[in-house]
């Protein structure tokens, strides 16, 4: 009796143990992604010429400094660009292959998804390496395409994948239904399918956006003088630079990613947008 | 004649599906094309940049030379301890986090708790790293806060960037969205109704977790720590912005051969054998997967 008691004892504390350590490594994930983040704003907003933590004055200087720093205005613009060429061309292509395959399958869903899927299983670096060796051997060298096909063919499969999941729960009688109807093809595409698929396009295009913008482990092979997107651009200043601007400039790009987050949570809801629920 | 035209029309269509797909599958035609490439150069000695391959003969040199220089063999040992701390860590982090997002009742912590989590995996990984270095820098939060309370002299730090602590964290911060989001996958699927017989049964918690919970989930967790192992193991941007020159990994050897060193033979032949492990290391998590959906 006596003993069994102890035991409960030790087994509770036990569970207390457990369940502290749990409470500590949530803690602990939590300040590992918010922490830097947050840190990296507050330094934003210092006064001094380099960054010190804490900072001993405050100003907005490191702000207007970003307009003035060639390289990484230069390499926003840059990067804008790209991803505005990068985001129609893969929502196009992802998108017809997708809805081509499922509604006329010629491999079926599964196979295709693998085989459209091979960009995305390759590490990044690789991808910039085999492009980058592939891109001299048949002289193209313009920094600016290279890059945005580069971009294209690491972000059209995720438009596939999230084009594929919404037609996957797609009834085919509303085509069949808006046929019967009298409607062309075409027609039916244009009303019926391509509205349903929205949601998806949305969050695909977005996903490329991201992708695209964010990209550094494919772009850095493949940058040229006159071509230097922002996290490269971003990476070659800190190299040289011990001012705030890079803080500022990511306090930004925080600022921009909690939106982004806010919107799709908004618009699609997370759960589909990071793939929780299919 | 209603036959052949049904056939006629299938063909048709089977033909338009194709049509309507051709700029993806040229669009992966070509960079299968690139690695095809890139398999190639890792068989040719190096001549500069530009590999010219039709002067010299296949061979193995550059993999026998990646497998046997001790310089090579330092960058797979740093890899690997870098990825294995990293799927360690995250598995640890990652877990908690995940069942967290599950199971809590709360609709409006469960939206939160996701959203904290997208958004470092929405945010540019320079960016977050250069976040990093602030915080782990000589003179950045952790050592100035350890100055304030006393702990180190004002002259000293903790030496916690430019080593593989610092390339680890990196590297952790980067997997972790991606192993919660899986694990969260996994635990969705999981039937609740399991733990509540174990507990029906005089089960107490931790007796259910161990003896119910865990083993039914073990092929999940699996394949995320192999997917932290593969994500980890090519990091390119944690051990360059956080080790500082002093931890290279398997990706910046790629890196420096290809575009400083302008040895692209030797770059393609570790980009081979990094894309070898990668694909295998995915290939073992798909299987587990589908067994674990089977099951």
């Amino acid at each position: 009796m006596h003993s069994a008691s102890r035991g409960s004892f030790f087994r509770r504390l036990y569970l207390r143990v457990c369940i502290a350590a749990v409470w500590v490594a949530r803690a602990l994930a939590l300040l590992l992604f918010f922490v830097p983040l947050a840190l990296v704003i507050w330094v934003s907003f210092s006064g001094d010429a380099a960054t010190n933590v804490p900072p001993s004055s405050y100003s907005l200087q490191w702000y207007r400094n970003i307009a003035s720093v060639r390289e990484l205005y230069d390499g926003l613009l840059t990067s804008l660009k790209i991803a505005a060429v990068v985001v129609p061309t893969s929502l196009l292509i992802g998108t017809l292959a997708a809805y081509g395959q499922w509604r006329h399958p010629l491999l079926s869903p599964r196979a295709v998804e693998t085989i459209l899927s091979l960009p995305i299983l390759v590490p990044l670096v690789v991808t910039g390496l085999a492009l980058l060796n592939v891109f001299s051997t048949m002289g193209l060298y313009s920094g600016f395409w290279n890059i945005t096909l580069a971009h294209v063919i690491v972000t059209f499969p995720f438009v596939v994948r999230f084009v594929f999941n919404i037609l996957s729960r797609y009834n085919l009688q509303l085509d069949e239904a808006a046929q019967s109807l009298g409607a062309s093809p075409l027609r039916v595409f244009r009303h019926v399918t391509l509205p349903l698929m929205r949601p998806s396009l949305f969050a695909g295009g977005l996903f490329a956006f991201v992708l695209s913008f964010d990209d550094f482990g494919v772009t850095i092979f493949l940058v040229d003088t006159n071509t230097i997107t922002l996290p490269v651009a971003m990476y070659q200043y800190m190299e040289w630079n011990l001012d705030p601007t890079l803080s500022a400039m990511s306090a930004l790009l925080v600022v921009a990613a909690v939106a982004v987050t806010v919107i799709c949570e908004r618009l699609v809801g997370l759960d589909r947008f990071v793939g929780i629920q299919n | 004649m209603p036959v052949t035209q049904g056939i006629a029309t299938t063909a048709k269509r089977k033909l338009l599906g194709l049509l309507l797909a051709s700029p993806a599958f040229l669009t992966v035609l070509f960079f299968a094309f690139a690695l095809l490439v890139l398999l190639q150069t890792s068989l040719f000695e190096s001549t500069g940049s530009q590999p010219t391959m039709s002067t010299s003969a296949l061979t193995l040199s550059n993999y026998r030379k990646l497998l046997s220089d001790p310089l090579y063999l330092d960058y797979f040992l740093v890899t690997i301890r870098v990825s294995v701390a990293t799927v360690i860590l995250s598995l640890l982090l990652g877990l908690p986090m995940a069942f967290w997002i599950v199971r809590t009742p709360n609709r409006t912590l469960r939206a939160v708790l996701i959203i904290a989590v997208t958004i470092p995996f929405l945010t540019s990984i320079i960016v977050r790293l250069y976040a990093l270095t602030q915080v782990l820098a000589n003179t950045g939060l952790i050592n100035q806060l350890l100055r304030w309370l006393g702990v180190i002299a004002p002259d000293e730090f903790v030496p916690l960037i430019r080593n593989e602590f610092g390339v680890i964290l990196g590297t952790t911060s980067f997997a972790l969205p991606f192993v919660i989001f899986m694990l969260t996958g996994v635990f969705r699927r999981f039937d609740q109704t399991l733990e509540e017989a174990a507990a029906s049964l005089g089960a107490d918690e931790l007796t259910a977790f161990r003896m119910i919970t865990l083993p039914l989930l073990m092929p999940g967790i699996v394949s995320a720590a192999l997917l932290a192992f593969v994500l980890a193991s090519v990091a390119f941007s944690s051990p360059l912005v956080l080790g500082g020159g002093v931890v290279d990994m398997v990706a910046n050897a790629i890196y420096s051969q290809a575009v400083l060193i302008l040895n692209r033979s030797l770059a393609a032949a570790l980009a081979v054998l990094a894309l070898m492990v990668t694909l295998l290391v995915l290939y073992l998590s798909t299987r587990l997967e589908r067994g674990h959906r089977h099951a």
